[in-house]
Formats: C-alpha cells, structure tokens, sequence
C-alpha cells in the first residue's frame, strides 16, 4: 500500500472514463427556462439512477428573488413537468437539500464574494473538494460580463495537476458571426483555460449521434464503403414541425442558417464525414473533425446560385389546423426576410470525398419534426435486375434516424416471392428504443457528466467554432450583398420551396421522403 | 422505481410432441401471431440480441423466472432457452413449451423473445446440453444463466458442456448453502477459464451501487488518508447474503492491497477476518442479522489514530436508498438513490456486458484467499 494514495483504487472498474467527480454545479441563468426545462430535470434524473457523484450540490445564481426553498419548489415544479422520469416523491427530499440559490445581479462585482462564500459554505457541507462546474445558461450578452468577473473573484482556478478544476459550461449560439464568435472566444480564453471550457452542443448528446461513430467503426462493412467510390450523395436533413413559438426575438436576428447549420449540422456532417479517428480521446476526435471543417469547399459568388436555397414559411397547415406565415408570428416585423428553411449542396473537397455532393436542407414548419443523416449508395449498373430504363432500381440507403425515433435503417432490393422475377425494396429497421427497451437519456444529462467528468469529446473547440464560422459567413454576406427584400416562401406544412427541389433535382436526385 | 414490463406472451397450441417439433413449432407461432393481429398494416419485427440459456434444478425455480423473463425481453430481447431438470415432461421423460414475447410498437408490433421450455426428468439431464447445442440462433451471444442454487461446477458434466456453448456464465451465490465451499469451488472454475469466457456474479453487480459511494466517499480528494489508515471495518447483513459479503470484502482487499492474516467464525452468526499491510492491521467484524433480506445492510469504516478517530457509516435505509451517517451521528446526513435491484434487471443488463471483469476477478481471487487462512 503507497504511504498516500493519489488515484482512487476503489474506483476501479466502475465505469472510469465517465466517472463524474465531486463537484458544485453553479448555473448562471439558474431561473431561467433552460434550467427549469433541461438542466434542472436532467440533474434530477442523473441523480435518481445514481449516476452523480455522491459528492455533489447545485447552486442556481440569478437575477430572480429566490431563496433556497422557493428554489426546491422551482425545481421540483421543473422536474414534475419536463423530466424523463417522474418525480419520484421517496427520492426528492434527499436531492432537493443538494440545490442552493444566490440572488444576484451578474454584473456586480460583490455578488461574486457572497457566490465564493456561499461555495465555500456548500462545499464544507458537502465534502466536496473546491471543484465547480460554472453552467453559462444565459444569454449571449453576458457571457463576458460574468467570465470576467469570475476571473477577478478568483473563482477560477489555474489547471496545474493540483488545484481543484473549475470548468466553465457555455450555450449556443457563440457569437452571431466569425467576428463575434471570435471576440467571445477570446473572452474565454482571457480568462479560462481551453480544457476548462466545454461550448455544448446539445445534439451531440443524442443517442444516434454518438452511434455514428461506433457504426461508423465497430462494423467492418460500412467503412470500405464510405467513400466518394461507392456513395452516391448524403443528405442531412433536420426538420421541425414547430414554427417560431416564443423564441422570435432571438430567431428573426439569427435565422436558420445561423441556428441549425452553423452548429448542429456542421458538428453531424463532420461525424459522418471524418477519418478514423485512431484513439477515442477528445483531441484526437476533435482534431478529426477540425479537418472536415477545413477541407468545406467554401461557398462562392459564382456558385452560389445552385449551392444555396433559403425561404420563409408562409401560412398554411400544422395537424390540421391553420398556422399563421412567418411574418404574422408573434415578435415577427412584418417585412422580415429572415429564412426559416435553408437548402445547401457542400462538398468536402479531400481525398474520400472528392465530388459527392453532401445535401442538407433544415426548416420550421415543416410537415412533421424528423432530423435524419442518409446515406445514398451508387446504383447497380444498368444490366441484369436494373434493365428497366423507366423504373430503376432504387439504390441501397443507410439512414440514421436523430429523431424522433432514434435508430437506423438500410434499404435494400429483394425478390419478391413466385415464379416472377420481381425486385422489390425492403427496410431493415433498427431502433433504439425497441431494441434496447431502456429510456435513452437526453442529451443534456449525457454532456453534463461528461463535463463532470472532465471528457470534451462531444464538446465543440475554439477552431471548430471559429471554422463553422468562416464558412457561414460567406453565405451570410453574400446575402447581405444581395440587397433585395425578397425571400421565396413556402407554405407552412410542406417540404420547402420549389428553390429546393430544383437545387437538388437540377444533380438528377431527389430529396427523400421522410 | 421498479420496472414495468411491457412485453405480453403469446402461446397458442405451445406445448410440443417431440424436441423435434420445435423450430417447426415456432414457425407455427410465427404464422397464428401473425393472423391474430389481423390488421393488415401491421409490420412485426423480430428482435433478437442474444442467445439466453436459463438452467434451473426444479419446476420451482422455473416458475419464479417465468414472470423475470419478460423484464429480461423487454431490455434485452433474445432466444430464451429454459431448461428444467426434474421438470414433468407431458409425456416420455424430455419435453419441450414454446412461446413469442411480444410488445406493442407505434406501428405494428416486436417479438422481443422465442422461449423454449425444455423439461427433462432426472435421469435424462445429461441430453439437455445436446438439444440446447440445435436450438442456439447462429451468429449470435451466448449467455448461460445458472439459476439452480448449487454452486455450478457441483453439477459436473451437464454445467461444463452448457458452459461450452456460452460465451458469458452468470450465477448468483445469494443464498448458497455452504458460502465456504462454493466461493472455492466456483473461484477455481473461473480461474481455470484463461480469459475464454466471461463469468459473471449476480452479487457483484448488485453492489455495484456500494462500491460506487464508498469509492466516492472515501476518496483521496474527499477524505484524505483514509484508505491508507483503516483499522476496522464492521459489515451486517441478512440471512444469505454471507457470499456476497465475502466478495465484498475480496474487493476490499484486492484494491487496497491487503494480505489476509486469519479469519474465524465466533459464533453462528458472527466472524471476522484479519488482514495486514506494511503499515496496518485491518479487521474487518460480519455480523449475520437474524432477519431481513440477503442484503448488506450496514457497513461501518473506521480510520486514523486514537488522537484523531474517523468514522463514516454506510447504512442502507430502506430497499431504495443508502444513507450517510458521519461521525458521532446517528442520523443520515445524505441519502442516495441506491434501489435494490430485481434478478431480472441485473441479468438483462449483464447480458449487454461482453469483457471480463478484471476488479471482480481479482476479488474473487481475494475471496479464494480468504477462504485459505479461514477456519471454521
């Protein structure tokens, strides 16, 4: 036996990389809808299945008049409301003593001496170690402001292999454009080290998403195939039902390009398109995507016309009842031209990609919430079963279902049973939820213990960020070169505008039907 | 907290006339489940992660599974495989049942298990390792789960051979009627695997959730110098949970190095065991509660000098929650979630593990220490 012991050797075999470290969760914004909808339920859960360290606390930090026991309440009603499980009435009395709240306003620098008290306070209470996990789930505005007062509160502590860590948690959207994104980055960097900051992506803690890689290269079959040889085209699409809800204020200023593509569908574009990684470790992974990130074949005045389709939903239907256009939604100026539905053909201009088109198209109100990654293989030559001129052989499709059910299916060709020699495609259907019967977690319940756990894998980095970026904004300015205050429409309830089928049709392909 | 199985049985004209009838029998099943949904739209899928393969030393043990088998579908769907010695075949000495598990989807339904029963008499155990070999689905896993309360290698021949087919063993030694001898017995078949199969115990997992906090709890960060200065530890459990406090003590010792001294019985109810390192003694004091469930109900870790004594105690609350009581407390300061898992969960979520265990191996070996300088 060593004469003190520095790595735990009781925690062997249980689950190491992911073992979550006694820690104090401080959420910024810790009244708001985002704790009260994801954080807060998701905390919850972790803690109800056992999975939060034993040594863990809460403290919610906010503008709201609360005080610890009306913060119990706003939990509880958070969880009684959004969360995976419900409230479990024998469990509840033992998690709600680990939540705190501290009133405060994010820029006085006061504050932060009672939030270094207040920690100090609950950490002695409950043997936790000074280690913090700071959630930024506030709006983009503050993120500086309170970054900077953290620093100078001396709550951020230095990553030298003995302090205890402070890692620092910050929500989508970074920035608005590169310039921006690039001014936040440097906020951060000023003051936190880049393996204390973890820039969430929620969509990279869904089940599927994850098990893009581990299809990707787990199975010999696939990856022989994932190339510009044997794929035809991949389609990224990610739609949702919904139109604008409550969050125009924010949407009319950011639209979908910068809402969905700039973040979610670079970040599954990158899985899907990356080398072998060939270790599983954060960097390695990141560096990978970093790559894809690089080899994007920038989007040009001269191409821009068959590579870009956005549009506006106009009125029309959701399950049967009348929706109003974008323009007539609350929080909307009736002359906006911000887009609801972006179309786009990319190419990954690399060795394994070299000329497949990567298709991705995104939108709100569309005719049901389905976000899927497909990927289209080559067509059979045209001799034994694929003769027929008029009716080809449709091709094999691997499609990875994010959502709402999450799982995978391939489209094969088999004869149909008889005498007649007949083709006829079939779906091997995998799903998640069937297969596995258990409850996946959210995303948000992965991505918290994993920053607990001090692993980035599923975060995103600086460079990604700031490539994302520069690639978006070639597309935003030429836009906003283009001076007209005309956006085609679509009608809500349907798959886009005419634009987008021809931008995909004009290659001879179709998008598909979800 | 207790799952809820949502998969229903199907078994129209199940009972089978030969062990022959089998596979046709399940096309049969196949085709009547398919013409009693009668809705055209219906998709019915098959599900199938696993070959499972229950062995069980009487038609009572059997009947306790039948109701786990469903949870176990539902997590995890397989081929399940019942076998049943002293079972009553209907007629001649080996017969077989048939069924399909199946649950509900959003558009049609899954068949998240095959189960076949297979009963044979006493005197025919020996065939059943030959019928189960034809009805294993190719290109699957394989898990033995040995339900019979023996330890497994007490059954010889008929153990080896099924043990053969899996890739995974699972037992469970709660409630084994002589702990000494099975924890020697079962350690040196484990041992003489060479990494072949994975061999896993029911018991191990179910304190997974002990481990987790008192490896947590005790840690360097949280509670410096504890684990290099414990003196004495005091365990208490139910009625056959000895076994599982044994391992539990195994993995004490396996992680923190510890060399087993002696240990000794002081009544029917009590032991204690002694182990050294370089530097410390270690005792560690079992207490057999005389009621309760086979669970460990109260661990209590003692640490530091005469001048400056530490204590934290583990107690389980209730069937749901551990708590910790510190110090000179008698109150828990903090409870956790910990709920007594069912078999059936613990199974289905063993079935999805395809590694050895090296930590509970190394405390099985422990065990087998332990066992070594024990005297009764």
């Amino acid at each position: 036996m060593p004469e003190q012991y520095t790595e735990n050797p009781l925690t062997a075999g249980i689950n190491i990389k992911h073992a979550p470290q006694p820690c104090t969760l401080v959420i910024f914004g810790g009244g708001g809808d985002l704790t009260r909808r994801k954080l807060l339920p998701a905390i919850y859960n972790q803690g109800l299945e056992g999975e939060l360290p034993a040594n863990f606390a809460v403290l919610g930090f906010a503008i709201e008049a609360m005080d610890d026991e009306e913060y119990r309440k706003f939990a509880r009603k958070g969880v009684e409301e959004f969360s995976r499980q419900p409230l479990d009435a024998n469990y509840w009395p033992g998690f709600e003593r680990c939540l705190h709240y501290l009133q405060g306003s994010f820029d006085n620098p006061d504050i932060y001496n009672k939030l270094k008290e207040r920690l100090a306070e609950i950490e002695g209470n409950f043997g936790i170690p000074g280690n913090r996990v700071f959630y930024l789930a506030i709006p983009p505005a503050l993120i500086e402001t309170c970054v900077c007062q953290l620093k100078a509160a001396g709550l951020v502590m230095p990553v030298d292999g003995n302090s205890p860590f402070s890692r620092i948690i910050v929500e989508k959207p970074i920035g608005k454009d590169l310039e921006s994104a690039r001014k936040v980055n440097a906020t951060l960097s000023d003051n936190f080290d880049e393996q204390q900051i973890y820039r969430i992506d929620h969509y990279l803690g869904k089940e599927t998403v994850q098990n893009i890689l581990a299809m990707r290269f787990a199975n010999s079959i696939f990856e022989p195939l994932w190339n510009s040889k044997y794929i035809d085209h991949v389609q990224i699409t990610v739609a949702e039902a919904e139109g604008v809800g409550t969050r125009a204020g924010y949407y009319d200023k950011a639209g979908a390009l910068r809402d969905m593509i700039q973040n979610h569908i670079l970040q599954l574009l990158t899985l899907i398109a990356m080398e072998p990684p060939w270790i599983m470790d954060a960097d390695v992974i990141r560096d990978h995507r970093q790559d894809i990130l690089n080899c994007l074949r920038p989007i040009t005045a001269e191409n821009f016309d068959q590579h870009v389709v956005r549009a506006q939903y106009g009125p029309g239907f959701h399950h049967g009842e009348d929706v109003p256009g974008y323009r007539r939604e609350n929080g909307v100026a009736q002359d906006s031209i911000t887009e609801t539905f972006v179309a786009l053909k990319m190419f990954i201009d690399n060795w394994r990609w070299s000329g497949v088109p990567f298709y991705i198209r995104t939108g709100k109100r569309m005719p049901k919430r389905a976000s899927e990654i497909a990927i289209q293989f080559k067509s059979v030559p045209p001799i034994l079963f694929n003769t027929s001129h008029d009716v080809p052989l449709e091709p094999n499709v691997l499609a990875l279902s994010i959502q709402p059910n999450e799982g995978l299916s391939l489209r094969i060709a088999t004869k149909l049973p008889g005498v007649k020699l007949k083709i006829f495609p079939v779906k091997m259907d995998f799903r998640y939820g069937a297969t596995f019967g258990e409850q996946s977690p959210e995303a948000y319940e992965r991505l918290l213990l994993d920053v607990m756990a001090g692993d980035a894998t599923l975060f995103m980095r600086r460079d990604s960020v700031e490539s994302s970026w520069a690639w978006i904004d070639n597309i935003l300015n030429l836009w906003s070169s283009n001076r007209t205050r005309w956006i085609p429409e679509y009608a809500a309830g349907t798959w886009g505008p005419i634009e987008a089928d021809r931008l995909i049709e004009s290659d001879n392909r179709q998008w598909r039907m979800l | 907290m207790e799952k809820h199985c949502v998969s229903k049985v199907f078994t129209k004209d199940s009972r089978l006339a030969s062990i022959a009838d089998i596979e046709p029998g399940l096309d049969r099943l196949w085709g009547q489940f398919n013409q009693d949904i009668n809705d055209s739209n219906a998709v019915i899928m098959r599900a199938c992660m696993s070959n499972l393969i229950i062995y069980c030393d009487t038609p009572q043990e059997a009947e306790q599974i039948n109701q786990e088998i469903s949870v176990i579908a539902d997590e995890h769907p397989a081929r399940v495989i019942l076998l049943i010695e002293n079972g009553k075949p209907s007629n001649g000495s080996i017969g077989a049942d048939i069924a399909l598990y199946y649950t509900p989807l959003d558009d049609g339904w899954q068949v998240c298990a095959e189960r076949i029963d297979i009963r044979a008499t006493s005197a025919m155990k020996e065939r059943l390792p030959y019928v189960t070999r034809t009805l294993l689905v190719g290109d699957l896993p394989t898990t033995l789960w040995w339900v019979s309360q023996r330890p497994a290698p007490v059954a010889g021949e008929v153990f080896y051979q099924l043990a053969e087919l899996a890739n995974q063993v699972i037992y469970d030694n709660v409630g084994w009627v002589n702990p000494v001898q099975g924890v020697a017995m079962m350690t040196r078949w484990v041992e003489a695997q060479q990494n072949t199969q994975v061999v896993h115990n029911l018991a191990w997992r179910r304190f997974t959730y002990w481990r987790k906090l008192i490896g947590q709890v005790l840690d360097p960060q949280v509670a410096p110098g504890a684990l290099e200065k414990l003196h004495s530890i005091e365990v208490r459990h139910g009625p056959h949970a000895l076994a599982p406090t044994w391992l539990l003590t195994g993995w004490l010792a396996s992680r923190l190095n510890w060399q087993s001294v002696d240990g000794k019985a002081l009544s029917d109810s009590e032991l204690i065991w002694r182990f050294k390192t370089k530097t410390q003694e270690i005792k560690i004091h079992v207490v057999r509660m005389p009621e309760g469930d086979p669970l460990i109900y109260r661990i209590l870790f003692n640490w530091g000098s005469k001048a400056e004594p530490n204590r934290i105690c583990f107690e389980r609350v209730d069937k749901e929650r551990i708590g910790i009581v510190e110090a000179l407390s008698t109150i828990p300061a903090r409870l956790f979630t910990a709920q007594v898992p069912a078999r059936a969960e613990l199974v289905a979520a063993q079935l999805a593990q395809r590694n050895r265990d090296k930590i509970f191996e190394s405390a099985l070996k422990a065990s087998q220490a332990m066992t070594a300088v024990f005297q009764k």
